[in-house]
């Protein structure tokens, strides 16, 4: 009786018994190596064709998924379907009391996230994460709570990063707001997003330009996001301008570049050739650099010269101060990495 | 008790000992897989506060164990398997999420869930071994001994089996073992026929107790992998799959197969100008226990390969023809591809991770991907450590490179390793530079990424002390410095001075790439003030300067600059121009003392690349977390530091509880007690914790520096207390013997070792291993003597005390090691050495106070 225990205790201890979740349970395909007995090899080296990145999946709005490689094409631009220009009122900004009767009256949005919304835009202000008039109207307007996770609702205004699945946060109201600012859309310029995420960031661009692009690697957070944005498009018919795919990122957007600015949302070890490339002459990229609990951002600039020379100037945002404490950035004291196509030019 | 039975005790203490240290080893692997290394240390050192616990409370008890001790093994004994197995389960389903710390103040409690979901298998085992002791007082020599043994062999054990099963099935043969003690605990004397007997019902129970645990692990146990570790994301790409999975004692090996990784680290921003395309599906992503990933570069057409020109890592080949290269670390095999690229005669190649030798060089999967790149015959694969390689070799290279090997780029979430890193020390860059021919470069990248800068001025303060170790009277005029912001930083290292023209050509290719040049001979200067610019950086986080809300506390300190008013731009490359400056102005001292961050050199006393929070901004950096997460290794360990100590106090305070007076007035010495066994518990860890810091150096694997240090270490200081057990009569000359014993071999290990070391390290591994234990074998001979003796002078007095004493010892011990790491990342190893020193001479002062002699009574 006692061996016997002894065997089925043996049995259940080697590896690949019993469960059903264990992590090897993954590897499907069949081995194509000389493995060891803890080694187990899937699948052949795959025959690499480039430019043949098929993994995209269109959805609202795109009408070619195929990522496209090298120079912008000619500058394709649709008509918005609703011009955030042709607004008839704003939320004022005067006061707390009015903002919140003018929001109330306008949105579908519950007082006491309004009310913590207001409080984090004074301080977002205070902080001097953002100070310019569009981009707090921006963050007033947009409803971060829709965005958020059941479980972090009540922390929807926090200054926090949260999770919201598949390893994805959104980005807390600071940071989202001094990319914003940085970034500076108007109305009538293209933005492409890297990294859809959430979703709110996006619905931040929506309110400052008529033409968002926005771009998610993950299936179903690409598929709960279209969810929200479809949920809210009658209260928030801007969400209707954002034009969004399920793809790598890496390679931008080629159908619809240039874009005169892109926003980068998730971690990488160099900036994409194929996204500088599809920037537009003047455009400006913002890429935040690091973990989420502690970003800093990195602001690109494509400047044009005179000489048709194309120069890229960088910035730290933040100046190596973090977000608690910022100090303006000076444009003419800029940190300045640039960089020409004049290979054989003199330092 | 018979003389077979107590045997089988002892081999039941023996093989408790064993299951207990391989479960604890074991679980900090399901940490660093499921979550983060970091942690698994911290939670596994505070249940390991559990042991302590138990010896108070037995204290209690000691009276009714002693009169069924037998009972009380039997019944821990059993229960040990179901609570490990159940412990590893339980502790999957944690919620715990590191991202939400610093915002959800509910996650601190899910730590704690951690620390008591732990600390249950380690209660029962300190039951066991307290109830032992207590039950067989008159052999204590023999039972610590077999209890050294036993944790020593538990190191190999655990290691042997990492080898054989995957991480979420390492738990199941510990439970096995844990039958193995019941089986041993539960043999008992046939009255009738006055032989040892079994008793079948109890074996039973144990065996089907057994059964049900390692099912429980079998169906349950799959380690959850958080979604924030970098593997999680992998996973996510709707292509991925599965190139290649091992395991082992170095790590459990995931290289993803998928059209969504781009590496190209450090890239210029001008490459999207002036390269016609970047290779597609060129990388294979590596993880290693859900770490990365590393890039696996394959073989790239010539087509493809114009982008390595915009790396950093292509800089010391604008000076360098046809060079004799040697990388140290062979990453994903991107800086070999460089080095061929840039028509390298010759290429060598350190790495001292065996798994990542073998699947790059020997795997047919690998070998078709990059094109059989390490059998190319001017490729040379060598499997050792650098520091041993370059300690070895005789022959000299054209560059020595080391790029981007560093930790503090990865984007982590709980911060960077705080680990011993021997490669960046001001030794190792010595013995780099002692390697390259007399016009050869040594050229480093690091990662950029931290605001406010750390790693690069920290490695800059290094590569200048290396220059200055090798002599080299003028270390500015052999240094290149220029950096890609928030990006990569490269220091490039001459052995004779840069050139005009040499300056001219690095020049041209930053230009060439915009990267930005920080610092070399003859640069103009920024024309800043960099006291200004030190102030604003420690101004962020104390709030005060220009960044109170006021905007004049500065002007109020007298010391006012234009920066009270206006506050000072903050540029990496101010930073390190500046550094470089006063590093090379005789001013290092002032800048170490100034500067928010600790930037002192890495050294082999103190080998800390990641190691920058100062003791004295302590207060300010745990206040700012928010926006220093990379620095939580740091915290943690304060954490644990602080814990332990609250821990400790409580463990020496509950046997106090109503006993005041019977400790204190009627009993004199109790204090001394306390003192005795509070040193011994510090001390013996923080020589332990040395020897492993300092033998990861010469063994070159952290994975064989701990086994062959905890083994040596416990095994020799069993072999110790056994000789100790011989001359009972003699305590106090033995202590004092003990004492001087170990006060020499910290002065051994202080004034000798560390040349030693070095001067054997081109040694073979197997000798290295055998040495490092002849090494050990002083230190941990004469620490294994004050323990036990300290133990039978008590249970000749005072045997109520004996498992206090155990507890305190083993809640300190916690302590020690968090001490150690602590006082070696701040002023090195030879403090830690010399309060080891003090705190054993301490221990002899106070012997005499177990000799007590109760007034009325035990």
């Amino acid at each position: 009786m006692l061996v016997v225990l002894l065997v089925v205790a043996i049995v259940l201890i080697l590896p690949g018994s019993f469960s059903a979740k264990s992590a090897s349970a993954e590897q499907t395909a069949t081995s194509s190596g000389s493995a060891t007995t803890n080694e187990s090899i899937t699948g052949a080296p795959t025959a690499q064709t480039p430019g043949a990145s098929t993994n995209g999946a269109a959805t609202a709005g795109d009408s070619n998924s195929a990522a496209a490689n090298g120079a912008p094409a000619a500058t394709v631009v649709d008509p918005p379907t609703f011009d955030i220009t042709a607004r008839t009122s704003n939320p004022p900004m005067d006061s707390e009391a009015n903002y919140l009767k003018w929001m109330l009256e306008h949105s579908p949005e519950k007082e006491s996230y309004l009310q913590s919304k207001w409080e984090r835009a004074q301080v977002i202000q205070s902080r001097k994460d953002a100070n310019n008039p569009r981009i707090i109207e921006a963050f007033l307007r947009a409803p971060r709570e829709f965005f958020c996770r059941e479980g972090n609702l009540s922390r929807a205004y926090a200054d926090a990063a949260m999770p919201i699945g598949y390893g994805q946060t959104i980005s807390g109201p600071h940071l989202v707001s001094h990319m914003t600012q940085a970034l500076d859309p108007q109305p009538d310029q293209k933005v492409l997003e890297i990294g859809t995420g959430s979703g709110y960031q996006s619905s931040v661009l929506a309110e400052l330009s008529n033409h968002v692009y926005t771009i998610e690697i993950v299936k179903e957070l690409a598929e709960s996001t279209n969810d929200i944005y479809t949920k809210w498009s009658k209260d928030y018919p801007e969400y209707n301008n954002i034009k969004r795919k399920n793809s790598d990122g890496y390679y931008g957007w080629a159908e619809y570049a240039p874009f005169d600015r892109i926003i980068v949302t998730c971690g990488i070890d160099h900036i994409p050739p194929d996204l500088l490339k599809q920037l537009a002459p003047g455009g400006i990229m913002v890429i935040p650099v690091g973990p989420p609990s502690g970003q800093t951002v990195l602001k690109i600039t494509k400047e044009v010269g005179a000489d048709g020379s194309i120069t890229f100037k960088r910035e730290d945002i933040y100046h190596g101060v973090r977000k608690v404490i910022f100090v303006p950035f000076t444009a003419e004291k800029g940190i300045h990495s640039q960089g020409t196509e004049n290979t054989q030019a003199n330092p | 008790m018979n003389l077979k039975i107590s045997n089988f005790r002892l081999a039941a203490l023996f093989v408790l000992s064993v299951t207990l240290i391989a479960y604890e080893l074991a679980v900090m692997r399901t940490f660093a897989v499921g979550s983060w290394s970091n942690f698994g240390s911290m939670v596994i050192s505070i249940a390991l506060l559990g042991n302590g616990l138990a010896g108070t409370l037995l204290t209690f008890f000691s009276e009714r164990i002693r009169r069924n001790s037998d009972t009380w093994l039997s019944v821990t004994a059993v229960l040990l398997g179901p609570a490990m197995a159940g412990a590893h389960v339980v502790a999957q389903a944690i919620p715990f999420n590191p991202v939400m710390l610093a915002v959800d103040w509910t996650q601190l409690l899910w730590i704690g869930a951690y620390y008591l979901i732990y600390a249950v298998p380690f209660f029962i085992g300190a039951v066991f071994v307290g109830a032992i002791f207590v039950g067989m007082q008159d052999r204590i020599h023999q039972l610590y001994f077999w209890n050294m043994v036993g944790s020593g062999l538990g190191g190999f054990v655990i290691l042997g089996l990492m080898y054989l099963l995957p991480p979420d099935r390492l738990i199941g043969p510990l439970v096995l073992l844990a039958a193995l003690v019941s089986l041993a605990s539960f043999v008992e004397l046939d009255s009738t026929r006055m032989r040892l007997k079994l008793p079948l019902g109890r074996s039973l129970i144990a065996a089907i107790v057994m059964v049900v645990s390692i099912g429980l692990i079998a169906v349950d146990g799959q380690i959850k992998v958080s979604e924030f570790k970098p593997i999680s994301y992998a996973r996510q790409f709707p292509d991925a799959k599965v190139a290649y999975h091992s395991y082992g004692p170095t790590g459990e090996f995931y290289a993803y197969q998928s059209s969504f990784f781009h590496f190209a680290p450090g890239l210029s921003d001008n490459a999207s100008i002036n390269v016609k395309s970047m290779p597609e599906n060129a990388f294979l992503g590596l993880y290693i226990d859900g770490d990365g990933p590393i890039g696996i570069m394959r073989r790239l057409k010539p087509a493809e390969e114009a982008y390595i020109d915009y790396l950093p890592m292509a800089a010391p080949y604008v000076l360098l023809n046809q060079p004799n290269v040697l990388l140290l670390r062979l990453g994903g095999a991107v800086g070999v591809f460089d080095a061929l690229y840039h028509k390298a005669r010759s290429v060598s190649v350190v790495e001292p991770d065996p798994t990542l030798v073998h699947m790059l060089r020997d795997q047919p999967f690998f070998r078709q991907y990059n094109g059989d790149l390490l059998r190319d015959p001017r490729v040379h694969l060598y499997n050792t450590e650098p520091r041993a390689f370059t300690a070895s070799t005789k022959e000299r290279f054209d560059l020595v490179e080391i790029g981007l090997i560093d930790s503090v780029g990865l984007s982590q979430t709980g911060g960077y390793p705080l680990n011993e890193n021997y490669t960046y020390t001001a030794e190792g860059i010595e013995s780099y530079l002692r390697s390259l021919t007399p016009n050869g470069m040594l050229s480093i990248t690091v990662w950029n990424r931290l605001s406010p800068p750390r790693n690069v001025p920290k490695l800059l303060s290094t590569v200048t002390r290396a220059l200055e170790l090798r002599g080299v009277k003028d270390p500015g005029s052999h240094i290149f410095v220029f950096d890609y912001l928030l990006s990569t930083a490269t220091i490039l290292v001459k052995s004779t001075p840069f050139t005009q023209a040499d300056i001219a050509t690095l020049l041209q290719f930053c230009h060439k790439t915009s990267f930005e040049p920080c610092f070399y001979a003859g640069m103009p200067s920024p024309n800043k003030d960099f006291n200004a610019i030190l102030r604003e950086y420690t101004d962020q986080f104390t709030g005060a300067g220009s960044f109170a809300a006021s905007g004049n506390a500065a002007a109020s300190s007298g010391t006012a600059t234009t920066a009270a008013a206006a506050p000072t731009e903050l540029i990496p490359e101010d930073m390190y121009y500046f550094s470089m400056k006063w590093l090379l102005d005789g001013r290092a001292q002032e800048l170490y003392r100034k500067y928010f961050f600790n930037i002192r050199p890495a050294t082999d006393d103190r080998p800390y690349y990641t190691g920058y929070v100062k003791p004295s901004t302590i207060p300010t950096v745990v206040n700012n977390m928010k926006d220093l997460s990379e620095e939580w290794g740091y915290v943690l360990q304060l954490g644990t530091l602080a814990l332990s100590i609250v821990f400790g106090l409580i463990i020496i305070l509950i046997p106090l509880i109503g006993r005041w007076k019977e400790l204190f007035k009627r009993q004199k010495g109790t204090v001394r007690v306390i003192v005795y066994y509070a040193a011994l518990g510090v001390g013996y860890m923080m020589v332990e914790i040395y020897l492993i810091q300092r033998l990861v150096f010469f063994l070159a694997d952290p994975i064989f520096s701990n086994s062959i240090v905890i083994t040596a270490m416990l095994v020799i200081s069993g072999i110790g207390a056994l000789v100790a057990g011989r001359y009972r009569g003699e305590r106090r000359r033995l202590i004092a013997y003990a004492a001087i014993g170990i006060a020499a071999s910290m002065l051994f290990y202080l004034a000798v070792l560390p040349s030693v070391l070095d001067a054997l390290l081109g040694l073979p591994l197997i000798v290295k291993m055998l040495l490092a234990i002849v090494f050990v074998a002083p230190g941990a001979f004469f620490l294994g003597m004050p323990f036990p003796t300290g133990l039978s002078t008590l249970s000749e007095n005072r045997n109520g005390l004996i498992p206090w004493a155990w507890g305190m010892n083993g809640a300190l011990s916690v302590t020690g090691t968090a001490l150690a790491r602590l006082v070696s990342i701040s002023w090195g190893f030879s403090v830690v050495l010399t309060a080891v020193i003090a705190l054993y001479l301490l221990a002899l002062l106070v012997f005499s106070g177990n000799q007590v002699k109760a007034v009325d009574g035990p």
